[in-house]
């Protein structure tokens, strides 16, 4: 392995209980982000189960690009799912991330019936989906959702580029600029049309 | 001398106008200080250079290490009643302290609304600081041997009771003396001593009314003009009586701090929001006190000095004291924006908005402003050394990390440690040393632990020492003044005039020697990756030519990341530490209560420790207090896992081991952000925890200031249990404020 360190289920409990009476006092929990939470499922799933059993919230954060049966094997463990939409369009989807999203918009559909609180996020990357038209498709497709708590926009950043320098990559989106605030406040107003609940920048 | 037009000259000012003038002013002698002082390893005091035609430089070696000025009056010098030309006892320190005050020259800006600014340190005429046939020289052997800093000859650091000044007045103080005098002639030289220190003040005082007269005769500006008349007539009045207003109570709080202060560094206040309460509550209802008003008075009272203040907090019976004036207090500190050390005591029952509001401050003004206080450990602990809980409550805080009961305790806080490191070394060599032995972990804790143990005897021998004689070197003719049983009993604090003696011991460099039990253990033990007498034959070369081996024992998990074999080494080390200085008192018979801290001194405390086996070259600074080594957790969340780690080595019995934070400004980013520190906050004292120092710092500017300080003379930082400006510090200091900054930042 080139960074990190590989740890047990039981290690990663021991660090992460460390801090519980953080947690207490914050009214916070633990999320699995990634990458995807979901790839790694079988590890995912013995952890989440971990923490319930220690009484803690639970949280994944997930691209939902796989089969239905291994997200939904995640959910009696995970009490809030965040997932990501980046475009309803499938063409555009596949232009813009090299794939379909069909099994995406399935998945939240699908994760729209389960009633487990849920948050929509959209990562907004100019050129490819920081346009009005395309956050309101996304609006409208989510609007009926149940257990929708919000859609959150987030803004395209630059973070990354250091990491992919140190590791002599080329960094595909060094032309992009981040969004600006009143770029962010326009497609929260557009997405706010369809009376879905829009936190974002 | 304001710089205003004609017109101007003629309008009346608001407090606004005049606290962005007080403001000017100050940073204009704060660069005034750093140009003619360079460094200044300490709290930012509110002293003012004096004249030039008064100045006196002198030089002497800093905490740091560094070479440190003081600029002394030259009109003043003591008068000897000893062979080795140092003056000693109370008569003799009280002449001298009223000479001393004769010769103070008078300090009025017309735009504050107290009178009076102090120039010089009384305590630094006292050459010999000890008089020579009081030596201890089989003491000072093994003191230096386990570098021990034995607090012999160490003044205040205990708290007297502002209220006693409040009811007396130095009119009032004159008369208890006289009274008691009669009662205990054989004390007479203690009371001529306090008499002196009060005559002295008043005289003081009334050189400030006649001037505030005189500048009032001339003053054109009639918002001025009427605060110099009365200023006049404030302080003829308290020249005698005690304070009547908001106003007079916060002035003759700015004497008496004044010549604590001068007299012998004291900087204790205790309690302000609940001793100003009543004048405070008297005032606005009767109208004759705005908030606008009230706060312009604090903020000339903070300008004054850095004095110690508790916010918040439960009395005795577990109510809490919050007030108006505690929100005040933040709030003058706030329009202030100039170093601060106030705290606030957390606790279940603390009004949730001042801890809120504290919380914002912190992160809007990035002065290291305020400290917050845990509860529950201070007064659990402290419960634990026998004392009922009401007692622990009224344990305020008043100093860099420590508490005590105003007016009625005795601490010796924060001038008595142990080096940790100095005695690891010694265990170190003891045991490779002993060719009866096998070197092994086990030999090096046993070895370890004997020596902490005899230092931790030694320490207390010499704080019986010093209570033997302290009294008749250097009494503490200020803080005796407003305590309860030292007028009346004709005995100093220091002399047995007070209810407790609970003296403190500190321990200091507890990372350093968890983190080199643990890489021995790990490197030398487990893995065999070099023996016993390559690590030793490494230690005595400095690691020269040995950087692998170096870096192979620094690399290891180290104390603060959590479950790791160095985080169990460090609750061993207190865990002994405090058993040795709880097994029973001193010989004497005086209370120790254990605490973790080094203030400033982990560079002058690093400069006679050896190579240690965590890495450490020889001479380099030994860890901070409590707190991990920098660096000690690549990645992760470093706040917490500090959190975790300090609340777990706490000593339990009422002293503090605080929790040293530096935070990015942007972590507190909006309602969440703040939610999030506050429940770091929360959560740290939930564990145990007892204090927090939290420093909000923008790493670029830190970093930029570090290059060129000139450039940044505004800019405050908290160094440890104290917030000072970065560019008075000395390059030492600011170093290790630089490299905490930069570990945190991977």
């Amino acid at each position: 392995m080139l960074v990190g360190r590989e740890m047990t289920v039981d290690e990663v409990v021991r660090e992460v209980m460390r801090d519980k009476v953080f947690y207490d006092e914050s009214g916070g929990g633990v999320t699995l982000s990634g990458g995807d939470p979901a790839v790694q499922h079988d590890f995912s799933r013995a952890l989440l189960r971990r923490f319930k059993v220690e009484g803690l919230h639970t949280a994944i954060e997930t691209a939902a690009n796989l089969q239905w049966h291994i997200l939904a094997s995640l959910l009696p463990v995970t009490d809030l799912v965040m997932m990501d939409i980046k475009l309803v369009d499938s063409e555009k989807h596949r232009r813009a991330t090299g794939s379909s999203n069909e099994n995406i918009l399935k998945n939240a559909v699908r994760l729209s019936k389960t009633g487990k609180p849920l948050i929509i996020r959209v990562p907004v990357i100019p050129g490819v989906n920081d346009m009005a038209d395309e956050i309101a498709a996304i609006a409208k497709f989510v609007q009926g959702f149940p257990n929708l708590w919000y859609l959150e926009l987030l803004p395209f950043h630059r973070l990354g580029e250091g990491k992919y320098e140190a590791l002599g990559l080329k960094y595909a989106a060094s032309s992009l600029t981040a969004p600006t605030k009143e770029k962010m406040k326009e497609l929260a107003d557009a997405a706010g049309k369809f009376g879905v609940k829009v936190r974002g920048y | 001398m304001l710089g205003l037009g004609m017109a101007e000259e003629q309008a009346e000012l608001s407090f606004d106008q005049r606290l962005a003038a007080l403001r000017e002013t100050k940073l204009r002698q704060t660069r005034e200080k750093q140009e003619a002082l360079r460094v200044m390893d300490q709290d930012d005091h509110g002293r003012i250079m004096p004249p030039k035609e008064l100045q006196d430089l002198t030089e002497y070696m800093g905490p740091s290490g560094e070479m440190v000025r003081d600029a002394k009056l030259n009109n003043f010098k003591p008068k000897s009643n000893h062979p080795s030309s140092g003056f000693f006892g109370a008569k003799a320190c009280g002449e001298n302290f009223r000479l001393f005050l004769e010769a103070h020259p008078v300090y009025i800006d017309p735009m504050s609304s107290m009178a009076g600014g102090y120039m010089a340190y009384f305590m630094g005429y006292r050459n010999p600081g000890w008089p020579p046939e009081l030596d201890y020289p089989s003491l000072a052997e093994e003191q230096r041997k386990y570098g021990i800093y034995a607090g012999i000859g160490a003044p205040q650091h205990f708290c007297q009771d502002m209220v006693i000044g409040f009811e007396l007045g130095w009119g009032g103080l004159l008369k208890k003396i006289q009274r008691y005098r009669k009662v205990n002639p054989k004390s007479a030289d203690f009371y001529d001593g306090l008499e002196q220190v009060i005559i002295g003040t008043r005289d003081w005082m009334r050189r400030h009314v006649e001037a505030a007269r005189r500048m009032a005769a001339e003053e054109k500006n009639p918002t001025l003009r009427r605060n110099l008349l009365e200023m006049a007539e404030i302080n003829e009045r308290l020249l005698t009586k005690p304070p009547r207003t908001f106003r007079e109570a916060c002035q003759w709080s700015v004497w008496y701090q004044m010549i604590a202060r001068m007299y012998n560094g004291s900087g204790s206040m205790g309690a302000v929001d609940v001793w100003l309460k009543p004048l405070y509550d008297w005032e606005s209802a009767a109208g004759t006190l705005s908030d606008e008003e009230a706060i312009f008075h604090l903020a000339c009272l903070l300008l004054n000095d850095t004095q110690y203040f508790q916010l918040g907090g439960p009395d005795a019976e577990g109510r809490d004291t919050t007030n108006r004036l505690s929100f005040l207090v933040l709030e003058a500190v706030h329009r202030l924006k100039a170093p601060a050390n106030i705290g606030v005591r957390v606790f279940d029952g603390l009004d949730p908005e001042l801890l809120k509001r504290s919380v914002e401050i912190m992160f809007e003004d990035k002065t290291g402003f305020p400290k917050f206080l845990g509860d529950k450990g201070l007064v659990e602990g402290f419960a634990r050394n026998g004392y009922s809980v009401k007692l622990a409550r009224e344990r305020i805080y008043s100093g860099c990390h420590w508490f005590a009961i105003p007016g009625r305790e005795y601490t010796l806080n924060d001038c008595v440690k142990i080096n940790f490191a100095t005695v690891f070394d010694v265990a170190f060599w003891d045991m490779m040393n002993n060719t009866k032995i096998k070197p092994s972990v086990d030999e090096l804790w046993r070895s370890f632990e004997r020596h902490l143990h005899r230092a931790v005897e030694v320490t207390k021998e010499g704080l019986d020492f010093q209570m033997k004689h302290m009294h008749e070197v250097f009494p503490e003719l200020v803080l005796d003044l407003l305590c309860y049983g030292t007028i009346e009993k004709g005995l100093d604090a220091t002399n047995g005039g007070l209810e407790y003696y609970n003296l403190c011991i500190d321990g200091s460099g507890l990372a350093t020697v968890a983190d080199s039990f643990a890489a021995a253990e790990q490197r030398v033990e487990k893995e065999k990756r070099l023996t016993w007498s390559q690590l030793a034959e490494s230690m005595k070369n400095d690691y020269k030519d040995a950087e692998n081996m170096r870096l192979m024992l620094s690399s290891i998990p180290r104390y603060g990341r959590g479950g790791t074999r160095a985080d169990e080494w460090a609750v061993r080390v207190v865990q002994a530490f405090v058993r040795f200085a709880k097994e029973k008192p001193t010989p004497a018979g005086f209370n120790i209560i254990p605490g973790l801290f080094s203030w400033a001194s982990m560079i002058s405390m690093g400069q006679t420790v050896g190579a240690t086996p965590n890495g450490r070259h020889a001479g380099a600074p030994i860890s901070h207090g409590a707190s991990p080594d920098p660096g000690f957790l690549r990645g992760g969340n470093a706040p917490t896992a500090m959190a975790v780690a300090v609340a777990s080595v706490q000593c339990g019995y009422g002293n503090t081991a605080p929790l040293q934070l530096d935070m990015d400004p942007g972590l507190a980013s909006g309602e969440e952000g703040l939610a999030k520190v506050e429940a770091l906050i929360r959560g740290h004292f939930e564990l145990g925890g007892t204090m927090i120092n939290m420093n909000v710092v923008d790493r670029k500017q830190v970093l930029e200031a570090h290059k060129d300080p000139s450039k940044y003379p505004n800019l405050i930082v908290r160094v440890t249990g104290f917030s000072a400006y970065f560019a008075s510090l000395s390059k030492n200091l600011r170093q290790l404020v630089v490299d905490r900054i930069l570990a945190e930042e991977t």
